[in-house]
């Protein structure tokens, strides 16, 4: 029971823990994303109006303008799925590294990414907003959450491995 | 339950009913409010799991799964409050679904607590009956919107009165003898 | 604990402590009562109903879970399932809206275990057998805590059972299924647990639904990770404690006889239990749901008398019939009486140490 409660064994515990919830909260979360890009563009008046102005050209019959609006909604879901699957890759492979199933930590690299692309877009939410300041603190508060997870899954991988050597050089 | 906590109840369960009636009276209009206030339970229940978070769950084996949720309910909340096009057939089949569900529990307990030989089966009954017949006319009035806002209506009716109800009962004083 | 423990076993401690065949029979009943005397049946009896010790799983599902329902939860719980070891607990960076839960966490040796023995002094053999389901139950039910609360009694899926074999310790992963309606499989470690949910105060919540019936099984050794230890594993070795809590009743009881000056924490009967101790602990670690039979048989071979089974029916006519002045005279009215003295002595001891969960308790 001892060897079960000491240090290394109980961090390793809560690294795991905090690793598999990572993985699990950033898939939750890029589902909602993709959820509310559909809500957005289906709910909300002005923006599917943005939306449709932007590729509406009015040189072209209806069908031809039917037709382009069609194809623009059909490329930008599967622009947001494969984001979406992307993602969910993430999530995945940081659960089957908690869970010992995976060794490389090559997702990682794509976590590291999007965390810095999710700072780097925060100020933008400021600057010219369209939208209310209830809207802009909760997009800033989804993307601070984000960038933390992916912050909490670089970090509990590699206390998870630093554990993993040091016991493995101590058996040595 | 403190004064206070009495006094706060009675004011929400006062303005629940308050609430109620105004969609009762204006329907058209209500049916806005209806979406206005499924906005503000969700952003309120988004506030309060992040509070969850930092003052209790935070200490807790797994309790990260906390703060990921109540940010998720939050921008739940706040999205549904800036949304201007919700066809109505949303909002009713989310009450055709709460009030079927709510039914078949309240039937449930109403079995088992007629099986114990408990008296307030036919309560139990009643209200699931009641749950059920929402939950049927939501479905035959489907292409009328004004029946999302007065199912909707009854039902914060019914939860108003039964916070008052609570909020009057005695706390219980304990005497050592 | 089950009725194996809270019956039989109770009615062989009360024995070996020096009681009456007839005096260990109403101390066990009164013990095993005290998981059956819920609201419904008080008030089919036309008893008070403060008196209640349990709340039946119907009870429950209608329970309100705002403060005043809360309160009532914990009043009863806490009182007598999962009788606090610590309330002046400390955990370093805690809020007092934690520590409160915390606070609650069942154990036993604690502070209120000699007050609830210390209250059955001089007292009629229902309190003796109050106090002697409390005193089981805080080996049993330790580090769970008897109120709603998703941040001390949740659990993960880390729990193993512990075997010893000839080559060692081994460990064998205990799967969780939430069907009430099947027995749980011991044979290929399935056993059934309430389900998760978030919401910090709903019943799922309460005590050691999270982990199913493991802690009432005398026989199991089980490792576990506990939402409340910061990521340690906790062992919990039932046939110790359980041996442990049948020693600790023996002596509780021979205080209460007067056999004993004082009855102080951490003290057990061992050298009286001594010569049955194989037996005992045989029966505590046969692998089985429930001990009834053995126990029943021990108890029957120390008396040498019959021990009857439990009748839930056998004192209601007694109450039901005497008049209003008569019914504290009855089995029952002295019963209740032990049973409402006992929860406002924990749930004032609760109040005084700064925790609400119990409500305003005036003493």
């Amino acid at each position: 029971m001892e060897k079960k409660n000491n240090l290394d064994e109980i961090n390793l515990r809560r690294y795991r823990k905090n690793l598999t919830l990572s993985g699990q909260g950033y898939i939750a979360f890029s589902v909602w994303t993709c959820m509310k890009l559909f809500m957005i563009y289906t709910m909300r008046r002005e923006d599917m109006q943005s939306l449709i102005d932007a590729v509406n050209v009015e040189s072209y019959d209806e069908v031809a303008q039917t037709f382009v609006f069609v194809t623009v909604v059909v490329v930008l879901s599967l622009i947001a799925l494969t984001s979406v699957l992307v993602h969910v890759g993430i999530g995945i492979s940081a659960i089957k590294y908690s869970c010992g199933t995976k060794k490389k930590r090559g997702f990682l690299v794509a976590a590291g990414f999007f965390m810095i692309l999710n700072i780097i877009g925060i100020p933008g939410y400021f600057i010219n907003p369209k939208t209310g300041l209830d809207t802009i603190i909760a997009s800033v508060s989804v993307d601070l959450t984000l960038a933390y997870i992916l912050f909490d899954m670089i970090y509990c991988t590699g206390k998870i491995r630093k554990i993993q050597q040091s016991a493995s050089e101590e058996e040595q | 339950m403190t004064k206070l906590q009495r006094i706060k109840e009675i004011i929400w369960g006062l303005m629940m009913i308050l609430a109620a009636l105004i969609m009762l009276i204006v329907p058209k209009e209500g049916y806005d409010f209806v979406i206005a206030i499924l906005s503000l339970v969700y952003t309120v229940k988004g506030i309060n799991t992040i509070i969850y978070y930092f003052t209790m769950a935070r200490f807790m084996v797994g309790g990260k799964n906390s703060l990921y949720m109540g940010i998720i309910l939050l921008d739940f909340g706040i999205l549904t409050g800036t949304l201007t096009d919700v066809p109505h057939y949303y909002v009713l089949l989310y009450l055709i679904t709460l009030h079927a569900f709510s039914g078949v529990v309240e039937i449930l307990r109403s079995l088992e607590a007629k099986r114990y030989g408990a008296r307030s089966w036919k309560l139990k009954m009643g209200h699931g009956m009641l749950n059920f017949a929402m939950s049927a006319v939501c479905i035959i009035f489907m292409k009328q919107m004004p029946v999302a806002v007065i199912v909707y209506a009854t039902a914060l009716l019914y939860s108003a009165v039964l916070r008052i109800i609570s909020a009057c009962r005695r706390t219980k004083l304990v005497f050592i003898q | 604990m089950q009725e194996d423990f809270h019956y039989y076993a109770t009615y062989c401690a009360a024995f070996l402590a020096g009681y009456s065949h007839q005096e260990s029979l109403q101390i066990c009943y009164s013990a095993q009562f005290v998981d059956l005397c819920s609201k419904t049946l008080l008030s089919k009896l036309g008893a008070p109903l403060f008196a209640a010790t349990t709340q039946l799983q119907l009870e429950m599902m209608d329970a309100r879970t705002d403060i005043i329902g809360l309160q009532e939860i914990t009043r009863i719980w806490a009182s007598f399932h999962f009788l606090p070891k610590d309330l002046y607990a400390k955990k370093e960076k805690r809020t007092k809206r934690y520590l409160s839960k915390y606070r609650l966490i069942c154990g036993p040796n604690g502070d209120l275990l000699k007050k609830t023995v210390d209250l059955a002094k001089n007292k009629p053999l229902q309190s003796v057998g109050i106090a002697m389901h409390v005193l089981a139950d805080t080996w049993a039910h330790s580090y769970f805590a008897g109120t709603p609360s998703l941040v001390i009694n949740n659990t993960t899926k880390d729990f193993y059972e512990v075997c010893s074999g000839p080559d060692g310790e081994s460990e064998r992963q205990i799967r969780f299924r939430h069907n009430p309606s099947e027995p749980d499989d011991l044979e290929n470690d399935i056993f059934t647990n309430s389900l998760y949910q978030r919401n910090e105060n709903t019943i799922m919540n309460l005590g050691h639904g999270r982990a199913g019936h493991l802690p009432d099984y005398s026989f199991i050794t089980y490792r576990y990770l506990p939402a409340w230890d910061d990521y340690k594993m906790i062992e919990k070795n039932n046939p110790s404690d359980y041996y442990h809590a049948f020693c600790q009743m023996i002596c509780a009881m021979q205080y209460l006889r007067g056999d004993r000056q004082t009855f102080e924490t951490e003290t057990y009967a061992f050298e009286t239990a001594a010569p049955y101790e194989e037996r005992i602990r045989d029966i505590i670690g046969k692998r089985q749901l429930s001990a009834s039979p053995d126990w029943k048989r021990f108890g029957e071979e120390l008396s040498g008398e019959v021990i009857e089974d439990f009748d839930l029916d056998r004192y209601q006519e007694e109450y039901i019939s005497a008049s209003r002045d008569e019914k504290k005279d009855t089995y029952l009215g002295k019963f209740f009486d032990g049973a409402i003295a006992h929860k406002g002595m924990v749930c004032g001891n609760i109040f005084r140490s700064g925790n609400m969960l119990t409500g305003f308790v005036a003493v």
